[in-house]
Formats: C-alpha cells, sequence, structure tokens
C-alpha cells in the first residue's frame, strides 16, 4: 500500500519540474537492484515520465562502473525508493564518489532528489556529503547544482567565436554590435599569415579574455616539471627570501658562531701584534700555514682566522680600526 | 675573432624576458650565449619592448618569465601579455612561431610559474608551437632556480642543435671562445665630427630600468629618524616635493633609483687603472651591423656629456651580489691562472655549493670581488656587459589626502617611511642596502629622479576610501596603510569606519606615527562632539577610528598583531559581516601574512559560535535574554548578510568566505621581502 502514497508524492515533485522547462529538460531515474524483480512498480515510474526525454540507470552497475554518466546532461536526477518503499539499498551505494559522477552528470542548476522527497532533508551524513560534492541546498527546493555558467562558458566561446570572426565580414550570423565591428575590422585587416598585421598596442580598447580563465584544474595541479638530471642531490644551502622554516635562522647563527670564532681568534693576534689594533703581516706566524689567507675568502679554509676580511698583500699592514675595513 | 664567431645567416633568435628582480633577465643572457655558440645571431629583450609581430622574424624565440604577486606578470612584461590577450586574435595569429619557455618561480606560492603557464597556454592557443617542453624552474629547489635552469639548458642546447642542425662544415664554438660584445664603450674624440649619440634605433639592448618615460624630478625636504638612536633599525621619515599636481592614491609606490657611492666609484676606477678615461666623454655603440630596434634605450647614453666617472655612479650595480655568470666574464680579464680557475669553478653548476657559500650567503658584492680577484682588469669600454643595471627600488607612499599636496596646491607631497637596511654576515664589513644606504646620506635639498608606480593601488576606482576598513600593518607596513587613513579624511571626518591593527617591537620604539593617531581621534572627536550636542543625541567615545596595536617586546609574552585580532573578534565579525570590510594586510611577507589570514579565520570560527548560542539562549527564553543578544550584536538583520555572505560554522566556512573576498577585492594583501 505504501508505495502508492509514495507515487503521489513525487507526482507532486516532478510534475512542475519536468513541465516548466523547454522540451530540452531531460531526467535520469536511478533504479535501486530491487525494483528489477519488481517490474510492475519499474513501469509505474516510467509511465510517469517521458521516455524520449529520460534516461534510467541501475544504481549497482553504476557503482561497480559498469556505465558512466554524461556530464552536464540531467536537468533533473532522481533516485528511486526501493522496493519495499524505503532506501536502505540506494544509500548504501550512493558513496562520494557516485555523489562527484552525479554532480558531473547534472547541468548547472540541475536538481537531485529522491522519489520519497528525503533525500538529504534531515541534517546528518546524506546532506554533508551532497555538500560536499558541490550541491547548494535550498529549503523547499533541494539540492541543486550551482551555476558556474559564467566562469565556464569563456575559454569555450573564445574558441568557438574566432573561426566566426576568421571567416568575417559583417554578414556573419554572429549579430551583436561589437562582434560584427570587429570581424569586420579583421577582415580588412587580416594578411593570410596571420602574423604581423596587428602589433597588439594600437587597440587599448580592445576586448581581452580573463586570464584568470585560461588555466584549468588540469593546469593547476600539473606536477613541476624538473628535467630527470635534476633531482635533489645536493644538500639543501639556502633559506628562502621570506624563510619560516627555521633554515634561515639556523645558517644566520652557524654565521654569527663563524664570524665570532675568527674575531676572536683575530683578537688575539692583534694584541700580540701591538696594541694600534693594527695587523702586521710582516711578523713570523701570522699567516697561516696553509699560505692561502692574504688570498681573500674565496682560497681560505675553513675556520681561517680572516675569513670576512679582504685580500691583502703578504707583508702589507692592513687596518683594522673601528671594526670597519677599508676597502 | 671576426671569422671564428660568425653567425650562419639564417639562423636567429629572440629571447625575451619578464623580470622583476634580474634572473630573468640574467637567464636569459646565458641562453643568448649558448645559442651564439650554436652560431644564432641573438638578440635580448625586455618583452614590452617587442610586439608579437616581431617574433616571426627570428627562427625561433625563448620566454624567460618570472611570476610575481599572486600569480601576475612581471613589470616589464605587462604590456606584451595583454596584447596576447585580446579577444579578436586568431588561432593562427602565431601560426609558424616556435618557442622555447622558461618560468621561474618559487612553489611555496600557490600560483607557482602562472605567468610563464598561463603564457604557454596562450602562445599554443594562438598557434605557436614549443620547441621543447617548457622550464619550471623553482626557487624552492634544491640548488634555487638555477639547478633545474641548468639542466633545462643542457637539453635545450641538445634539442636546438638536433632541430637546427648546423650546415655541413660549420662546428659549434666552444666555451673556451671568448664571445664578442653586442655593445661597448668607446671614447669620444673631442672636435670630431661623427659624434652623434646613439638612439634606441641603434638597437641598444640596455633597458630603461633606471629612469622610466614617466620619471619626473623631486626634491628632499625632510629626512628624520624616527626611531631612537639605541633601536636596532634606523628607519627614515622622508618627505619628497614635486612641483606641479601629480595624482596618486593609497597603495601606489614611489619609484627610486640609488646611485653608488663615490668612493666605491673611485675604487674601481682606482682598481681598474681606468684614470686616463674616467673623465673623458664616452658613448655606447653597437658592434654589429646588422641592428635591430627592439630595444629601448637606457637613459643614460642619450647624454652628450658622459664620463665613465658618471656612468659609474648612475648606471651599474657595483655593489650586486654577483650571478654565476659575472664570475665566467671576469675570468676572461686574468691571466692568474689560479684565480682564472677559481672564477670558473664558481660558474660550474657541479660546484653550485661553492658559489653559494662565497657569493649569496654571506651576500659578498661584486666590488668585495674585484678587491680579492686583483688580477682582474676589466676593460673600461666592457663595463656595461659585466654589472648588470642598477634597478629602481619601489617605496610604499605613505601621504594621502590632505597631506599629498601643498597648500597652494600647486605642488605634490611624497612621504615615505623607509628603513635603513642594515645586516651582518660572516664577512666583517656590514652589509648595506644599496638604496636605503644611498638615501640616508642624501643630504636634504638634493633633486632625485623618481617615479610614480600605482600596481599596487589599492582600489582601481574610486570609493575605496568610503567603506569599512580593517587595516593590518606591521613595522614600515604601515606606510601605504597611513596614505589610506588619510584619504579617507574628508572635510574633518573619516569616511568609513577604520580598525587599524599595527604591530612593531617596542611601544617606545617604533610604534610609527603614534601621536598622530592621537591626534586624528581627537580631531574626529571634536568633530562628532558638535555634531551630537545640534543634534542632543548621547555623545559616544566612538569615532569610527580605532587603533589596536601589538608590542611584541615589551610584554614577558610576546604579543603580535594576530593575537589582537583573535582578541577582538568581535570587531572582525562585525565590521567583516554587517559593515562589508575591507581587509588590507601590509608588512614584510613569511610569516606575518598567513599567521593574520589564520587569526581572521579563528575569530570568525570564534564569533559565530559565541553568536549561535546567543541565537539558541533567544529562543529558549525569548525575553529575559533580548538585552544580551542584542548587545553582543548591534545589528539585528543578520538573516540577511548571511544570505549574501553564506554562515560560517567551521574554519573552512571561514577559509573560503575569506577566498570569497580575495576574489571580489575585499581581501588585499601588500607584502614584501
Amino acid at each position: 500500500m505504501s508505495p502508492s502514497v509514495l507515487m503521489d508524492l513525487s507526482d507532486d515533485f516532478t510534475f512542475p519540474v519536468a513541465k516548466a522547462p523547454p522540451s530540452s529538460s531531460r531526467t535520469l531515474l536511478l533504479s535501486p537492484p530491487s525494483l528489477s524483480s519488481h517490474q510492475e512498480k519499474l513501469t509505474a515510474v516510467l509511465a510517469m515520465h517521458d521516455r524520449t526525454k529520460t534516461d534510467m540507470q541501475m544504481l549497482d552497475r553504476l557503482s561497480l562502473g559498469l556505465v558512466s554518466l554524461p556530464q552536464s546532461t540531467y536537468d533533473l536526477i532522481m533516485i528511486l525508493s526501493d522496493a519495499d518503499g524505503t532506501r536502505r539499498e540506494s544509500q548504501n551505494l550512493i558513496n562520494r564518489d557516485m555523489l562527484a559522477s552525479l554532480v558531473k552528470a547534472l547541468k548547472s542548476g540541475g536538481q537531485l532528489r529522491s522519489q520519497d522527497g528525503q533525500f538529504g532533508s534531515v541534517d546528518g551524513v546524506e546532506k554533508n556529503e551532497a555538500i560536499l560534492a558541490g550541491l547548494s541546498f535550498q529549503p523547499g527546493t533541494g539540492f541543486s547544482k550551482p551555476d558556474y555558467g559564467v566562469q565556464e562558458s569563456v575559454p569555450l566561446k573564445f574558441g568557438k567565436k574566432k573561426p566566426a570572426q576568421a571567416v568575417g565580414g559583417p554578414n556573419t550570423t554572429n549579430g551583436t554590435v561589437p562582434l560584427a565591428l570587429n570581424g569586420k575590422r579583421k577582415s580588412l585587416d587580416a594578411v593570410p599569415e596571420g602574423v604581423g598585421f596587428d602589433d597588439g598596442t594600437n587597440d587599448s580598447d580592445d576586448e581581452l579574455i580573463d586570464e584568470d580563465t585560461l588555466l584549468d584544474g588540469e593546469d593547476l595541479q600539473r606536477p613541476l616539471k624538473i628535467p630527470v638530471e635534476c633531482k635533489p642531490k645536493a644538500k639543501r644551502r639556502r633559506a628562502c627570501k621570506d624563510c619560516t622554516c627555521g633554515l634561515a635562522e639556523r645558517l644566520e647563527a652557524e654565521d654569527r658562531a663563524r664570524r665570532e670564532k675568527a674575531d676572536q681568534a683575530l683578537n688575539t693576534m692583534k694584541l700580540q701584534a701591538d696594541d694600534l689594533a693594527e695587523v702586521d703581516f710582516t711578523v713570523q706566524g701570522k699567516v697561516g700555514s696553509c699560505g692561502n689567507c692574504s688570498l681573500g675568502d674565496a682560497f681560505r679554509c675553513d675556520g681561517c682566522p680572516y675569513i670576512g676580511l679582504p685580500a691583502f698583500k703578504p707583508g702589507e699592514e692592513v687596518r683594522l680600526l673601528n671594526n670597519d675595513i677599508q676597502l | 675573432m671576426g671569422a671564428t664567431t660568425e653567425h650562419v645567416q639564417g639562423r636567429s633568435a629572440l629571447i625575451l624576458y619578464g623580470t622583476e628582480t634580474g634572473t630573468s633577465q640574467d637567464f636569459a643572457e646565458e641562453i643568448s650565449r649558448c645559442l651564439e655558440r650554436l652560431r644564432f645571431n641573438t638578440d635580448v629583450a625586455g618583452l614590452d619592448d617587442v610586439k608579437y609581430n616581431h617574433l616571426s622574424a627570428y627562427t625561433f624565440t625563448v620566454f624567460v618569465i618570472s611570476t610575481t604577486g599572486q600569480g601576475d606578470f612581471p613589470d616589464n612584461a605587462r604590456k606584451f601579455w595583454t596584447s596576447l590577450l585580446r579577444k579578436k586574435l586568431l588561432p593562427t595569429t602565431l601560426a609558424g612561431i616556435r618557442y622555447a619557455l622558461v618560468g621561474l618561480g618559487d612553489s611555496s606560492y600557490p600560483k607557482f610559474n602562472w605567468a610563464a603557464r598561463k603564457l604557454d597556454k596562450r602562445l599554443r592557443q594562438l598557434g605557436a608551437t614549443p620547441v621543447i617542453d617548457p622550464c619550471e624552474a623553482d626557487e624552492q629547489g634544491d640548488e634555487g632556480t638555477d639547478g633545474s635552469f641548468l639542466a633545462w639548458l643542457d637539453l635545450f642546447r641538445k634539442t636546438v642543435l638536433d632541430t637546427f642542425p648546423l650546415p655541413e662544415g660549420v662546428t659549434t664554438l666552444s666555451n673556451e671562445v671568448l664571445l664578442p660584445s653586442k655593445y661597448r664603450l668607446e671614447g669620444v674624440l673631442t672636435g670630431s665630427q661623427s659624434v652623434e649619440t646613439p638612439s634606441s634605433a641603434d638597437g641598444v639592448d640596455l633597458n630603461a630600468t633606471n629612469t622610466s618615460a614617466n620619471s619626473f624630478a623631486a626634491v628632499l625636504e625632510v629626512k628624520e629618524r624616527v626611531t631612537p638612536s639605541d633601536h636596532w633599525q634606523d628607519v627614515r621619515f622622508m618627505r619628497l616635493k614635486a612641483s606641479g599636481r601629480i595624482e596618486y592614491m593609497p597603495g601606489d609606490a614611489l619609484a627610486i633609483s640609488p646611485r653608488n657611492m663615490p668612493t666605491d666609484v673611485s675604487f674601481l676606477i682606482e682598481r681598474m687603472n681606468w684614470h686616463a678615461a674616467a673623465d673623458i666623454p664616452i658613448r655606447l655603440i653597437s658592434t654589429r651591423s646588422n641592428k635591430n630596434n627592439l630595444s629601448t634605450l637606457h637613459p643614460i647614453f642619450t647624454r652628450t656629456d658622459l664620463t665613465l666617472r658618471t656612468l659609474l655612479t648612475e648606471y651599474p650595480d657595483i655593489n650586486a651580489i654577483p650571478r654565476r655568470s659575472f664570475f665566467g666574464a671576469i675570468a676572461n680579464y686574468t691571466s692568474n691562472e689560479m684565480h682564472k680557475e677559481r672564477l670558473l669553478e664558481f660558474t660550474d653548476p657541479q660546484y653550485l655549493d661553492e658559489y653559494y657559500d662565497y657569493a649569496t650567503r654571506p651576500r659578498r658584492s661584486m666590488i668585495e670581488i674585484l678587491q680579492e680577484f686583483d688580477s682582474v682588469q676589466i676593460p673600461w669600454q666592457e663595463v656595461t656587459n659585466i654589472f648588470p643595471p642598477l634597478r629602481l627600488r619601489q617605496f610604499s607612499i605613505a601621504s594621502g589626502g590632505a597631506l599629498k599636496y601643498t597648500q597652494d596646491g600647486r605642488a605634490t607631497i611624497f612621504e615615505l617611511l623607509v628603513a635603513i637596511v642594515k645586516y651582518r654576515t660572516v664577512i666583517k664589513r656590514i652589509r648595506e642596502g644599496v638604496c636605503t644606504k644611498y638615501l640616508a646620506q642624501l643630504p636634504v635639498g638634493t633633486t632625485l629622479q623618481v617615479s610614480l608606480k600605482t600596481e599596487g593601488r589599492f582600489s582601481k576606482t574610486s570609493g575605496l576610501e568610503d567603506s569599512t576598513h580593517i587595516l593590518v600593518g606591521a613595522g614600515t607596513g604601515i606606510a601605504p596603510l597611513r596614505a589610506l587613513i588619510h584619504e579617507k579624511i574628508q572635510h574633518g571626518q573619516l569616511c568609513g569606519r577604520t580598525a587599524l591593527f599595527f604591530g612593531c617591537r617596542n611601544e617606545k620604539a617604533d610604534y610609527f606615527f603614534r601621536d598622530e593617531w592621537a591626534a586624528i581621534q581627537q580631531q574626529l572627536q571634536a568633530q562628532s562632539q558638535t555634531r551630537e550636542q545640534i543634534s542632543e543625541t548621547n555623545a559616544t567615545a566612538d569615532v569610527g577610528f580605532e587603533v589596536i596595536p601589538a608590542f611584541s617586546r615589551d610584554h614577558k609574552s610576546k604579543v603580535y598583531v594576530q593575537d589582537q585580532i583573535r582578541e577582538r573578534s568581535d570587531l572582525v565579525w562585525k565590521y567583516l559581516r554587517d559593515q562589508s570590510a575591507t581587509i588590507i594586510v601590509c608588512g614584510s611577507s613569511g610569516g606575518m601574512p598567513k599567521a593574520v589570514r589564520q587569526a581572521i579565520v579563528d575569530a570568525l570560527v570564534h564569533q559565530s559560535r559565541l553568536r549561535s548560542e546567543a541565537k539558541t539562549a533567544l529562543h529558549d527564553s525569548a525575553t529575559s535574554s533580548f538585552s544580551a543578544v542584542n548587545s553582543a550584536r548591534e545589528q539585528p538583520d543578520d538573516g540577511g548578510d548571511e544570505d549574501d555572505e553564506g554562515p560560517i560554522q567551521t574554519e573552512a566556512d571561514a577559509e573560503s568566505y575569506l577566498a570569497r573576498l580575495e576574489k571580489v577585492g575585499r581581501y588585499k594583501q601588500e607584502t614584501w621581502s
């Protein structure tokens, strides 16, 4: 008995929608497996929909990936009730992946509903999942796919327009004023090569494509293109400009310690040489045994006390006044 | 040398760069050298110096482009990019054009290499075909952008040789052969009739990075240190005056070209034995017979009285940290084998670490390197080929509204807040920022060439001043926010409510403009009291302008702007949700902008919870808690707002809410490193 009551309900729901939009409106019915053994129920449901505009898929086949749904096709996707009038079967079968593919199959503004009208009507997992899948919920109407039409259409329009323009001429069917103008101008300017007729700077009032629409999801998620030869090999030596991971601080601390150590070594030498804060490199033992100290940092060894000081000529005095080295 | 370095007829390449910091330009030059060795005749130019129909004149084109800001094109590439975006271009516009593409980016930013990716896509849409897969050099790579670029360059070299094989009997040029410079300096004989300054038709390769066409003169009128002398940071308040009325808006910046210190210039002349040529007139000439007219001439080369000393003062960045290519270039000018070997090691990709340790990490300047490698003798004629040009530095303008013009309205005032950059590395001499050092020593009364940069302008349309603002600034990041606050004060009143969160170290040391905020608040209060006396309503202390400072070093526990934002979640909610406020975050990049964003998210989630609790309470006992709810929320029609802006219940809601604000321009970030 109960199924007939439910039928009534869905009647109320579907009819306005099925009739309101013009002929192109398409509906997809999703049937739980149990209905297939109750042919009479199935027929009853189908009888209420225009066969030419209605498709039906079995939920279990969909969930197994045996069939795939066309994209942006349906104005309404309706989940039929189980043979016993509940939605236990369909609830189990409609998981996150399935929902995602259903949303893709919906046209912008299209709706997803259940035959009993209860899909996602109470707060809970079902509702959350539907929202997660990108549907928006409005009390009274249920779940619908938000209209992103404006954003999506730009690159497409662009591709289509060009041939129309290329054919050119004021006679092109594409009738809006700016287009006709563009087309006309093009036909005057165009040279067969397509290159060199226009340098792109004298038409500042030209319509521009929105550069934000150039890259699609795929472009944005594309992994970095790293040539094979350049797999990480060296240890990380540099901190980023605005390092937040602590490497910059570590390097800085390292450098500071190195500087202090060199200063200490230098001071010891200074005091030994004389008190004028000058280093006399003619004094024996003031140049490291490596002999490279005077050549500058590019040649000095690790831990050289002269690190950070300019190169000097052996035997020449280097003034270290006020800790400021004159070049 | 002539015969050995000759190009093969019909082999030509155009290398175009879009750059902010010079890395792309350096890479472009490196690609050019690589191709010259493959017997290509190459031209290197900034993207905006060419038009896309120039591309067809070359065998192929290489684009080297960095990404700045939010996936944007660099300053010198925007004009070219815009010309490619026109809807009326055909899928065949660039048919027959072959190209290679190098993108420079930083994968720690969400819009990594977007400029390059967008360019790649657009080029293909317009019918151009790639010669090789693009290179995506990543600043985060183990060897920075160098690593992947060098690997790609090797691949590129092989691909080019395969795709465009050399004719029978012609070989490539080995790295030992010195490539002739495209331009060099020469002395101008006095009295000679042939004195003609090169025009841009001579195809001079140097870009107008120092003085752009729209530059103007400004006199430094005020320069005062605003931090105490014992504070770690020297911050200067500067005021410049330019004659005439120049329109500018909050968020605009002033670009200033630094000059080299006379002592550094003298040192270089001394060190290189350039005395004889230092003060005679010189000019820049092209060494090639087939000249192109792609590039614009740097204005300095149009001067008839140009001397080497003037050039060295105003043109080359002799204190720059050298790129690898610098070592290779100067290695050509030493006969000391030990020096030469070491210099070449620094250019070798194998020894990138050595280069970083020697040059980048200690911030060693070119002039210091030339002191050390004292056998290097650069001919003065080659100066422009060895040193990169000094780059303009931009400073956010801190003045707005009534502060923008003199009383008589006949001159324009620009106020800046400049932190003088000084730091230590392992090198004993203190490192100083080239431009801030120059500004710090500049005597009051000096005339500077400056230009206005409007890319950072907070609002392209008028009316920004009228809306409610949440401003978040740290340190000298206050500058553009101060401009906005003054812009909002009109006829003694503040248009649109404004809350300023300001972060600094100490209340006494670097709380910039503290007295000014107090004065503004007093003035506003006086105004509102007058009004309220007339309308005989109750006076409140609320003047619509609140400053909420955070001092990170004044308390035992550090207080940052993000802490204050969480503390004032009520204000954040009220301004954003009820008054459609715009958020502007200014200051150094790095941790601050991220922390602030998170704090705003937290504030919104916290408030939403409080509010829904209050609402429930209202339902439970409709009358008793009414007043409490009313005080928590001043605007009763909150339902309407939520329909517009979407409910915020979770952190994810708040984040996507901020993302939406960003998209409509209500969440702006102006940060620099």
